[in-house]
């Protein structure tokens, strides 16, 4: 059916009557440009990273060395493999495998779900005391003092004074002198904790999108004629997925 | 198939009673009212702000208020004129009552969806409102590190913006997918009104320019929920990048206001000068090349804020390039009205004002726009005047005028014609009173945002606050003009102007379908004055 004749239909009917293709249509069509402001909203994040990335290399890639390259490359692949599951669960319906989408919808949930767990014990184990090579916090001999009474500081191995500070606290010490910040330790470590905090909030809302598909999936909504829901669920995991492959590099590997 | 809808009787949009048959309502016209009440209830408050402010500064030294409740008011009257007035405003009023039916469909691509955009409108509301018990002092624009240490409630009214601009963001992609795919048969895009080019591109600037501010907003509740110093000089942070991410959104924004009024413009001015519109493409293709321009001249809001020199003089030239696409759409307009039979009713009044105005906001701009004068001009009286020049000599009377235009169509009543129009001249003059000395008092170094001043500045402030005054009582008695037309006002017949856009060939009120049968279009709406109406009207 031409798009002019389905407008047609669609006038004609009632108001809830849009026939398939073209909510199907203009489902698309509004999704992408929801994805679009995704990406603007990322694309801000990663300006930002370029901008501080520049006032000091050498910082970022000493904490980016705290970090797990092996946490990160496990969800990296756990998403490569979801991202090609959902992807073959709209295949799966468009050939009218009610079946097999269903199992391939739970499946790439479930990878969804594995990849939160896997955070959150990146998450607790990185919000628990992190070594940061804090040679700029001698530069402010009260806070070194506070800090060696609550006894966390020691000697490393190279022979500097070295404090343990939860990363993302470390400018909120010593009320706001510029030298009791150990360079733009911190900075890194916000910037990992808001990239990876905002893109776990969208894997949390693929998730439960795709939930809502799955449960609509299992009471048999879907044939090859309507399955616009699992296509724009699949786009969207597409998306949550093609912004961890920039992550990942820019937070782990950049060490 | 036709008949199936023509079997019911024609009943009026505004039938159901009750509020609940309002909020739970996915009419766009019914969700157009909603908005058009919330944004207009704003205006009142805001506009009540800026009074007060202006009898502060009517005189010299400290009179009603001490300094940090002026910067409250300065603050809240910017953010609300901004986020929850002139951005929604045209948009989201007219756009959703009108832009619908001007492209023959019974309702916008996403009803359900459109409500829940005025849903999340009515939330970012709500969370500045909860901030009001400690109101943050910032001024709209929110600069760290100021934002980020003082203890005001700088948090609510960040994140009720951004609640704001999620609802704006979604707006915008209803409409930019209705326009798509919801046109009429015959209705191509070269037969579109002008209103629709209009709401099309600051569509488009919605969706791309608001995600940009709304995730630097959630960074600056970050650095005060977290005390990070992201933006935070004192603690390694930059806050030029904030100004840099801030002006990429609130540049373009200017545009999301400007455009729908730019397009009310188009479609009152050939109605009212009986003339078919004067280069129709130019008009469609400027607004979206303004829209396109207007993302490349973020950084003339930086020219005093450590802005590299080579920088400076590439934003300086591209802000002047935005000029051209203005002054493209100035000049169509003026050969629309040329030789005209001109009807000086009250949308035509408030149209000629906006050309009028918009002109002295335009080129005003300019000056701001070359680096050495901006250095001297920038936070100074000069910019507040440019700005309310385009703002509200601009949209605010752009909306006004729409208020008027559609007035019939909306309610299904004729508002009092000469109250209307008398009013005009107290709205007039008194923008011209309240901003012409603003002009000069920056030039003559009149900072911005200050609740006292040097003795030398006194007459013009008082002139201006006398100005600000006569406006209030202008747009006061205008809007109760209306508001007393639902009761009292004449029935209105469903074409009061003879135009000949889709809305005016539809009942006024228009039935909940909009259209008994879609119509097919078969020629552009600007034919006025054109032989056959001439014929029409010899008969
Ligand atoms: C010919 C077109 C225009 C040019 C060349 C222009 C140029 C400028 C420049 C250079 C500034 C920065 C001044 C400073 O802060 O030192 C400025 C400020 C501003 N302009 Fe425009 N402008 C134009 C049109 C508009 C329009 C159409 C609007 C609104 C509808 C607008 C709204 C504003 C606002 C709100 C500010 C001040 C923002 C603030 O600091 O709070 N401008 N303009
Ligand atoms: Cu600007």
């Amino acid at each position: 059916m031409s798009v002019a004749t389905a407008v047609k239909k669609l006038h004609d009917g009632s108001k809830w009557g849009n026939p398939p293709e073209l909510v199907y249509d203009m489902s698309r069509m509004g999704f992408w440009l929801f994805l679009a402001t995704e990406l603007l909203l990322f694309a801000v994040l990663f300006t930002a990273y370029a901008v501080y990335y520049f006032h000091d290399p050498a910082g970022f890639h000493a904490s980016a060395h705290e970090l797990s390259v092996g946490f990160g490359a496990a969800n990296t692949i756990i998403l490569l493999v979801s991202s090609f599951t959902v992807a073959w669960s709209i295949e799966a319906i468009k050939q009218g495998n009610i079946r097999l989408m269903n199992i391939l919808l739970a499946f790439t949930i479930g990878c969804g779900l594995v990849f939160l767990g896997n955070k959150y014990f990146e998450y607790s184990h990185k919000m628990h005391e992190v070594e940061l090579e804090a040679v700029a916090l001698a530069k402010s001999p009260a806070l070194l003092k506070d800090l060696k009474e609550q006894g966390k500081c020691f000697t490393n191995t190279a022979g500097q004074e070295v404090c343990r500070v939860i990363p993302f606290n470390v400018a909120n010490i010593g009320s706001g002198d510029p030298l009791t910040k150990p360079a733009f330790a911190s900075m890194f470590f916000f910037l990992y904790f808001f990239l990876t905090g905002v893109h776990g909030l969208h894997i949390v809302v693929g998730v439960a999108l795709l939930s809502w598909v799955l449960i609509k999936g299992l009471r048999g909504e879907f044939h090859p004629g309507w399955y616009t829901p699992v296509e724009v669920g699949g786009l969207y995991w597409h998306l949550v997925d093609l912004i961890w492959i920039y992550l990942f590099p820019l937070l782990y590997l950049v060490s | 198939m036709a008949h199936a809808v023509a079997e019911h009787a024609p009943v009026s949009y505004l039938e159901k009673k009750g509020i609940l048959s309002w909020l739970s309502s996915v009419d766009h016209k019914r969700i157009g009212i909603l908005y058009l009440i919330t944004t207009m209830s704003a205006f009142l408050v805001g506009g009540v702000f800026a009074l007060l402010m202006r009898a502060e500064l009517a005189r010299p030294g400290m009179q009603f208020m001490d300094p940090q409740t002026y910067n409250v008011l300065m603050t809240l009257h910017g953010s609300i004129m901004i986020f929850l007035f002139i951005v929604p405003g045209i948009v989201a009023t007219f756009g959703n009552f009108v832009l619908p039916i001007q492209i023959g469909a019974r309702d916008v691509a996403f009803p359900v969806l459109n409500r829940f955009s005025f849903q999340v409108y009515l939330a970012g509301l709500f969370i500045i409102a909860l901030g009001l018990a400690n109101p943050a002092d910032t001024g709209w624009t929110f600069y760290p590190p100021y934002s980020s240490t003082t203890d005001t409630n700088v948090i609510t009214l960040t994140l009720g913006a951004f609640v704001l601009g999620f609802s704006s963001i979604l707006t915008g992609i209803n409409f930019i997918v209705t326009v798509h795919k919801m046109r009429a048969p015959g209705m191509t895009w070269y037969r579109l009104p002008l209103f629709v080019w209009a709401i099309y591109s600051a569509s488009l600037i919605q969706v791309i320019a608001t995600p940009v501010v709304g995730i630097s907003l959630i960074l600056l509740v970050a650095e005060r929920v977290f005390g990070v110093g992201f933006f935070t000089p004192a603690l390694g942070g930059d806050p030029v990048l904030f100004q840099h991410f801030f002006w990429f959104y609130s540049h373009p924004v200017v545009y999301i206001m400007i455009l729908p009024a730019m397009g009310v413009v188009s479609e009152i001015l050939p109605v009212f000068s009986r003339k078919p519109i004067f280069g129709y493409k130019a008009i469609a293709w400027s607004s979206v090349a303004i829209a396109a321009v207007s993302f490349v001249v973020w950084a003339h809001h930086l020219f005093v804020s450590s802005l590299s020199t080579t920088a400076g003089i590439v934003f300086s030239f591209l802000t002047f390039t935005v000029a051209v696409p203005t002054a493209i759409k100035v000049f169509n307009w003026l050969a629309t009205l040329y030789k005209g039979q001109i009807e000086l009713k009250t949308p035509m009044l408030y149209s000629l004002a906006f050309i009028f105005l918009f002109i002295i906001g335009g080129l005003t701009g300019l000056p701001l726009a070359m680096i050495g004068v901006d250095v001297h001009l920038h936070d100074t009286y000069f910019v507040v005047g440019h700005f309310h020049y385009t703002i509200q000599g601009g949209t605010v009377l752009m909306m006004i005028a729409a208020l008027h235009y559609w007035w019939p169509k909306i309610t299904g009543r004729m508002y009092n014609e000469k109250v209307a129009a008398f009013m005009f001249w107290f709205v007039f003059i008194g923008f011209n009173l309240t901003f012409i000395p603003q002009f000069i008092l920056g030039i003559g170094g009149m900072p911005r945002r200050y609740a006292d001043y040097l003795p030398e500045f006194a007459p013009l402030h008082l002139i201006s606050s006398i100005g600000a005054y006569t406006l209030g009582i202008g747009y006061f008695v205008t809007i109760l003009n209306l508001l007393i037309s639902l009761k009292k006002g004449e029935k209105a017949p469903a074409n009061p102007w003879r135009a000949n856009t889709l809305e005016w060939q539809i009942e006024s009120p228009p039935t909940e379908h909009n259209f008994h049968e879609i119509p097919t279009i078969t020629s552009w709406p600007y034919d006025y004055g054109q032989k056959e109406e001439r014929k029409k009207e010899s008969l």
